[in-house]
């Protein structure tokens, strides 16, 4: 009998400190807050891309971003061979821009960025509390840190790469450290770590900007794969008017 | 001769045993030749097919190959990974030298790209901001241009509404915004200062608009790298249709015509050509084919695909054409059209004819047409993309199997495009690499050692992005690209650089196993790292083909002579039983057991001879009557194996012979045990048992 009263006092305990729903959209929201910028972006990125057994790929490019009009740009700078490659984003479009052949072609929010394992939202704002419901896990320790654990899943009519994700949130500074994504048939496709955050001072904001300085993807359904994002430098100064056109990315390699 | 002449007559005299024996052997001997025949002469076919198209006699390809080579593709039906071979030239030269039974070396190497063309309003609003942007102010062009984009959107709603939506889910939320964007679009003051805001107005269509319209234009195009007039001299099949094949040096293409006509062809067009081949070719009737039926109502159903393509000045022409045409008084384009494809038996012959004359002209026939440039997007094995614009110079085909689809996926490109294509790192590439490394200064952390707490949190710097924004805002890479152009190679560019497998044409292929031998020998000894497999080997599952349909065949053979073991067996003991008496009283005058054996084994010799041959003289006249005239192939996919449209069959004494001595053995087999049975009759018993 006093082992059940334990078990019971032990469920009302984790129970106390389990999440509300509430408190629960309000992590997730400050995740998102952390990253918001408000205002123009500008990154030093670069991606290297491994494959098993392979040499690896590495690219450097410049991503920009207009927050506030939900524009979004690439524009590959390394190697030579692909200097003036691009993706622009408009709405719900996502153009890739070829400039050997001066084509422009509509995208999938599943396109691998240069043919890597990354995706266009590795590189753009978060916005999980958009395009994601969370549900709270639970605790869980990573190295040294204390996290939040959710499962998230995507809103009907929103266009994700990923229709399910698990996160692993700092509790200290509500930054992501892990995630994984899964397919509609919950299997497992890609594990990303985020060992490093950088914060910066957004003018636009009128407060610092939490950034991830490096994104580690490790490719679940090719196992030895793995793709890092590295973002170097970020500028958050104001861009010129007229970047976010597939008249400016043409003129960058015309 | 005594002992040949009781034989004889005891063939005469068991009329009942020697039918039915006789029966046996001659149907036996009939379908084994006939078989035989018929085998080896696809299996011949498919040799011409393959070995004179595609394979060559041989093939060559990396040892370092982490998958089992095949022409035609993996399962999955991509190209495997048979990783590459450094330098054409080198190989080429070595093997020409040391093997003296090779004609030829043709550098090959296989890979499939995308060529996305976009939907009917991305292609006219790209021309539309090419017009602006390129300052080619022709302003009746630009007008007309406009006009059909305005007559496109008029259409959208309907379109999407029924069809897209109908498809993909589409929210309360989203189609309020899909109606207002095209209000917007629709609107008179969207159009009134277009040109001025040209480019503005373009970007509102082409991200609003034009998603709205179903878009699976995407085209696959499976090609094959190599040097296209080296391909074109060793392969005796290879035959230009349309164009020319790539002039020597150049970049280009070569689309087999079959994947031109079938693949980058309207829909539209491409049904009322196959149903026009089904009626002329096939003589099928429309009226009694389900299957043509099908292809009306997909055209009627997608009659938008012609509509879209006609500017509003020519739909206007058409819609007069059409009305006299029809006889109809009907002035909406879109529901003459769906009339006008609702063909029949009686009306088809001269709508198709009005197509071409009337209709086609002014439509995307080909998404891409022969002489015209086109984008292609390929990713190479290491996951990367690369583009071209390559040139389509013409169409080919294999002479004796243009229809079938098994020939349908090698559309030739010139080996300096495929090698960009392939995405090999090159020794600059490596060195930026290098570079870019270095600049990433990147830990070699494991995951356990990721989240270990550290002040490594810090503002970041930005000396070199201000820089490279500098750059890109300047400059951007227009010197990256400036010394890109149409550059005519060299035979020595073409040959010094990498393959992927190649085929060997030998002078002699009866010297195959001999040949391949010394080029392994070679290979070892030069340290070629290369492997070589035959034509059947390369062509994968089909080449294993021909294995199947042999084992299959003699398993047939062995089946049919088995079974007539046991018939001819039981035939014999029957015999032997009405001539108890008889075998006795010849055993009781004397007629040893040697007799009475050589007796019956000249017995079932003879008939076995006999009927054999009859057998296969039925066999000689049906090969020479219908297999002299051919027997058709039945469906495209028949005309490869059959190495045109019909299969011709050569008597051969030697397969006759093997056959007959096969029917001697089978009857001697079947005479055996009765002969021996019959040996055993005592005399005594015999007329006891008789008496």
């Amino acid at each position: 009998m006093n082992h059940f009263f334990v078990v019971i006092l032990f469920l009302m305990a984790a129970n106390l400190y389990a999440l509300t729903e509430a408190e629960t959209s309000a992590i997730i929201k400050t995740v998102d807050d952390l990253q918001r910028n408000s205002g123009d972006y500008t990154s030093l990125c670069y991606i290297k891309d491994t494959e098993k057994g392979k040499e690896p790929r590495l690219n450097q490019a410049l991503v920009y971003r207009r927050d506030t009009d939900n524009k979004f740009m690439i524009l590959f700078t390394k190697p030579k061979e692909d200097a003036g490659k691009g993706y622009l984003k408009i709405d719900k479009n996502l153009w890739n821009y070829e400039p050997s052949t001066g084509k422009w072609d509509r995208k999938t929010e599943r396109e691998r960025i240069g043919g890597t394992n990354s995706r266009r939202g590795d590189f753009d704002e978060s916005k999980l509390s958009e395009e994601f419901t969370a549900v709270y896990d639970g605790d869980e320790k990573l190295g040294d840190y204390d996290a939040y654990k959710f499962t998230l899943a995507g809103k009907n009519g929103v266009d994700v790469p990923y229709p399910v994700l698990k996160l692993w949130v700092d509790k200290a500074s509500k930054n992501i450290l892990k995630r994984e994504e899964y397919s509609l048939s919950k299997k497992l496709m890609r594990t990303s770590f985020y060992p490093k955050w950088m914060k910066k001072f957004s003018p636009s904001k009128k407060s610092d900007v939490w950034i991830p300085e490096e994104i580690r993807i490790f490719d679940e359904l090719e196992k030895g794969n793995t793709t890092i994002i590295l973002i170097k430098e970020v500028d958050l100064n104001t861009l010129p008017e007229n970047m976010f056109t597939k008249a400016w990315v043409e003129s960058k390699s015309k | 001769m005594i002992i040949i002449k009781m034989a004889l007559r005891n063939l005469f005299s068991h009329k009942m045993k020697t039918l039915i024996v006789g029966t046996v052997l001659i149907l036996g001997s009939f379908f084994a030749v006939v078989g035989v025949t018929f085998v080896f002469a696809i299996s011949e076919g498919m040799k011409n097919s393959l070995t004179h198209s595609i394979t060559g006699d041989l093939q060559i390809y990396s040892k370092l190959a982490k998958d089992k080579f095949s022409i035609f593709g993996d399962e999955n039906g991509s190209y495997p990974d048979i990783d590459y071979v450094e330098n054409f030239a080198t190989i080429k030269n070595i093997l020409e030298k040391e093997v003296s039974n090779i004609e030829a070396i043709v550098p090959m190497g296989g890979n499939f790209a995308m060529v996305n063309p976009g939907n009917i309003l991305d292609k006219k609003l790209e021309e539309l901001r090419q017009c602006f942007k390129e300052k080619i102010f022709d302003a009746a062009k630009i007008l007309e241009l406009k006009e059909h984009v305005h007559a496109i959107i008029l259409d959208i709603e309907a379109q999407f509404f029924n069809n897209t939506a109908s498809i993909v889910s589409v929210s309360a939320e989203d189609s309020a915004k899909v109606r207002a964007d095209l209000d917007t679009a629709r609107a008179e003051s969207f159009w009134k200062d277009f040109d001025a805001k040209f480019e503005r107005k373009i970007e509102f269509l082409s991200n609003k608009i034009a998603p709205l319209i179903f878009d699976d234009n995407v085209l696959y195009v499976s090609y094959m790298g190599t040097i296209p007039e080296t391909f074109a001299r060793s392969f005796s099949q290879f035959e230009i249709v349309k164009g020319t094949n790539i002039p020597p040096g150049h970049r280009g293409m070569v689309l087999t015509d079959r994947f031109y006509e079938e693949e980058v062809k309207h829909r539209v067009a491409r049904r009322l050509d196959k149903i026009k081949r089904s009626l002329l070719e096939d003589h099928e009737t429309i009226k009694g084919s389900k299957t043509l039926q099908d292809k009306i109502t997909s055209n009627i159903s997608q009659s938008a695909e012609v509509y879209n393509q006609l500017t509003p000045k020519r739909a206007e022409e058409i819609v007069v054409k059409l009305q006299a045409f029809l006889s109809s008084k009907e002035s909406d384009i879109k529901k003459l059209l769906e009339d006008f494809l609702k063909v029949d038996d009686a009306n088809f012959i001269s709508r198709y004819d009005f197509f071409y004359s009337e209709i086609a002209p002014y439509i995307v026939l080909y998404k891409v047409k022969v002489g015209e440039v086109f984008p292609i997007t390929t990713f190479s094995k290491y996951g990367t993309s690369h583009s071209l614009n390559i040139k389509v110079y013409g169409t080919y085909r294999f002479k004796s199997f243009e229809r079938s689809p098994i020939a349908t996926g090698f559309n030739l490109i010139d080996l300096m495009s495929f090698r960009d294509l392939f995405g090999l790192l090159t020794p600059e590439r490596k060195k930026e690499n290098s570079e870019m490394e270095a600049e990433m200064a990147l830990e070699d952390v494991s995951i356990s050692d990721m989240f270990k707490k550290s002040d490594s949190k810090k503002e970041s710097e930005g000396a070199s992005l201000s820089k490279l924004k500098s750059t890109v805002f300047t400059s951007g890479f227009k010197e990256d690209f400036a010394s890109q152009g149409d550059k005519v190679f060299s035979n020595a560019d073409l040959e010094n650089g990498i393959f992927l497998n190649a085929a060997i044409l030998l002078k002699n292929p009866a010297k195959m196993a001999a040949t391949m031998r010394a080029i392994d020998s070679v290979s070892e000894k030069e340290k070629l790292n290369i492997q070589v497999i035959d034509w059947k080997n390369a062509a994968g599952i089909i080449g294993q083909l021909i294995l199947f349909i042999r084992v299959l065949l003699f398993s047939f053979i062995g089946i049919v002579f088995g079974v007539s073991i046991f018939i001819i067996m039981n035939a014999f003991i029957m015999a032997m039983l009405e001539r108890y008496k008889e075998i006795g009283t010849m055993r009781a005058i004397g007629a040893q057991k040697q007799f009475v054996l050589s007796m019956l084994f000249f017995e079932v010799l003879i008939q076995s001879v006999f009927f054999a041959c009859l057998g296969i003289l039925l066999s000689w006249l049906v090969i020479v009557i219908v297999g002299g005239r051919g027997i058709p192939a039945w469906n495209d996919i028949a005309t490869f194996f059959f190495s045109g449209s019909r299969l011709y069959l050569f008597f051969d004494w030697w397969y006759a012979a093997g056959v007959l001595l096969l029917a001697v053995i089978v009857s001697a087999i079947a005479g055996l045990y009765p002969a021996y049975q019959a040996t055993k009759i005592p005399p005594v018993s015999a007329l006891g048992k008789t008496h």
